[in-house]
């Protein structure tokens, strides 16, 4: 099971709900972990005093979540997700397309720029068969000499 | 005012501002000397089209052992060009950076070139290149400088005290011309790297460099840095925080990357770095925005607690460029770097629970790399994939396979390794040496391996820079195969 981590110092309880259900609830001091399940995740926070708007730090499996990234919509009582199996692969691609839109914009059609600096390269299919190709034929040579 | 015009050459990054024209500028301008900066690197980047350049940076990188002659006509004519529209009449004297062995062949035809150009001047070279070989004679390239008369002057190792002595006409202080350059003990008299007159626009990295440190802990057999700064020496914590207070003042940016080997190398002074960093930014909210990156060891829980890297993770770290090496602990001990397994995990954890996205820099085929070793480190890519996917491994860098520097200590190892480099060429010495006690790690064999990689990478979702590049330069050692 996937787990989930809130961290705040206000957090005093929380709800959660995946698809509409609730889950599970409980009362915190600052900091939870809980089960994650898949589904449409909402996460309902009660902060200290009433004082709403709490943002707290959300790990899901150990990993400290940019919630752009992660697709998180946060409210000022609560924050909302789509939890499936594809979830870190989505995290990746969104990150890959952040990071795409930062580049310079003078530099946007320059794949060796957006290489070497943003490490976005693609397979280079072509060039790594070209390698083999090489090193197969300095083999038959060796062999046959 | 006399004027020293100092001229950086590739390979050097194009994205980020020398990080010597700001250490010595204020030694110039502190010696009553106006300084202006000449980046032939950038401007050569710029002025070549981007075949050109990976012609160059291949050449540079010893992957290539020619440069063709219209390719250096071209060069010959933007660098001739472009520095004498610097030159003005209290132009004294031409101060070549040549920073690292990548810088040598490439300073070898510049330098006699603008010499020949620019008679009347006098030459100053300096940077660590001059202090290694690539040729494989036991003649440093700083004395084939002296020998080839290339330049009047050359200062080695570390230049701020010696520059100094120059500009004040002592020729006789160590590292002038004579490589008995003596280490600095203490850094924190050396005053702040000085951006101001620099075109920080040019750079599109948006970032300042800053030492923290020099020399290493380490000894890793692979590694020279032990021949330029045989200790380590580190700043004080308080000293680099007002360093990045002062320059993010001057030049309104607040990105900054450690020049230092290892940015942890003192746990401790590390710590207290970014306690102070974090303070900082608590009382002068204008610091929040500063970011920091840097190269980090991979040390054991017990040195490197978990509060640390929140530290980090509140004082800004942007990014720690990691010499993992390989994923195979008994590789990496027989390289010294002193770090187990568990403490791999340990570190990616920790770096996963505050977000710190690391750089792995690996090394594809050290010498007693087995086939075991190589399909362990295909598993190892399968393990960590949530880490790049959540991009705690922001990057792996697989380089262009093991190759063997002069002055490391596995130069001096080699008899030990049964490794043969003798039959082969400066360039293929490097690269294509062979071991009879591992005979089927060939360069092919390596070369091989170093594909698998890039394939399992690939399709795992890492992300790789430099792939296309790399990889026009394994097909050139390909081709070069015997």
């Amino acid at each position: 099971m996937h787990k989930i981590a809130l961290e705040h110092p206000s957090l005093t309880s929380f709800t959660l709900y995946a698809d509409g259900a609730k889950i599970s609830e409980g009362r915190c001091c600052g900091s939870i972990e809980i089960d994650l399940p898949r589904g449409e995740i909402e996460v309902w926070l009660n902060p200290m005093d009433k004082n709403w708007g709490i943002v707290p730090r959300i790990r899901i499996d150990g990993f400290l979540v940019n919630t752009y990234l992660a697709g998180i919509d946060v409210f000022d009582h609560m924050f909302k997700f789509i939890f499936a199996d594809d979830f870190f692969w989505r995290y990746a691609n969104m990150n890959v397309a952040s990071i795409l839109s930062s580049v310079p914009a003078q530099y946007r059609d320059d794949e060796g720029y957006i290489s070497k600096y943003f490490g976005l390269s693609g397979a280079n299919t072509d060039l790594v068969r070209d390698i083999r190709l090489i090193l197969d034929e300095k083999s038959d040579f060796h062999n046959n000499t | 005012m006399k004027n020293l015009i100092f001229i950086t050459i590739p390979e050097l990054d194009v994205a980020i501002p020398p990080p010597a024209v700001a250490a010595l500028r204020p030694i110039v301008t502190g010696s009553g000397w106006d300084m202006k900066h000449v980046d032939l690197n950038l401007e050569l980047q710029s002025q070549l089209d981007s075949h050109e350049w990976q012609q160059l940076l291949s050449y540079c990188e010893l992957a290539k052992d020619t440069l063709d002659d219209h390719l250096w006509n071209k060069i010959a004519a933007i660098s001739i060009k472009h520095v004498r529209s610097h030159i003005d009449e209290y132009t004294a004297i031409l101060a070549f950076s040549i920073f690292s062995i990548y810088s040598i062949r490439i300073a070898g035809r510049i330098l006699p070139l603008m010499r020949d150009h620019f008679p009347d001047l006098s030459f100053l070279c300096g940077g660590n290149a001059l202090s290694s070989s690539i040729d494989g004679s036991k003649q440093i390239f700083g004395e084939k400088i002296l020998h080839e008369g290339w330049a009047h002057n050359v200062i080695y190792g570390e230049g701020e005290v010696a520059l100094k002595h120059f500009l004040q006409g002592d020729l006789l202080h160590p590292g002038i011309n004579v490589a008995n350059n003596q280490q600095i003990e203490d850094l924190d008299s050396l005053p702040f790297a000085d951006y101001r007159g620099m075109d920080l626009d040019r750079y599109s990295g948006k970032r300042l460099l800053l030492t923290g440190s020099r020399g290493c802990v380490r000894d890793c057999t692979f590694c020279d840095i032990a021949t330029v700064w045989p200790k380590f020496r580190y700043r004080s914590a308080a000293l680099l925080v007002e360093e990045m207070r002062k320059n993010f003042y001057e030049t309104g940016i607040d990105r900054f990357e450690f020049t230092d080997s290892l940015i942890n190398g003192s746990t401790k002074n590390f710590r207290k770095f970014n306690e102070l960093l974090y303070d900082a930014k608590q009382k002068d909210p204008a610091l929040s925005g500063i970011t920091y990156s840097g190269q980090f060891i991979c040390k054991q829980s017990t040195n490197m607690v978990p509060e640390i890297y929140e530290l980090m993770h509140l004082a800004g770290c942007k990014q720690i460029t990691v010499g993992i090496e390989s994923f195979s602990e008994h590789i990496r001990f027989h390289m010294r770097k002193k770090f187990t397994n568990a403490d791999i995990d340990y570190h990616l954890e920790q770096c996963a629970k505050w977000a710190l996205p690391n750089v792995f820099l690996m090394i594809i085929g050290y010498p007693i790399e087995t086939s075991e070793d190589h399909a362990y480190t295909l598993d190892c890519l399968r393990k960590y994939q949530r880490f790049g996917q959540m991009d705690v491994i922001s990057y792996l860098r697989w380089g262009l396979t093991m190759h063997i520097y002069e002055d490391t200590p596995l130069s001096k190892m080699m008899d030990d390794l049964g490794i043969d480099a003798g039959i082969h060429n400066v360039r293929d010495g490097l690269y294509a040496w062979n071991s009879i006690l591992n005979p089927g790690l060939t360069l092919q064999e390596r070369i091989k391996r170093r594909l698998e990689v890039h394939e399992l990478s690939y399709e795992l979702g890492y992300k790789m820079p430099m792939v296309n590049a790399e990889l026009m330069s394994l097909k050139a050692l390909a081709e070069g195969l015997s």
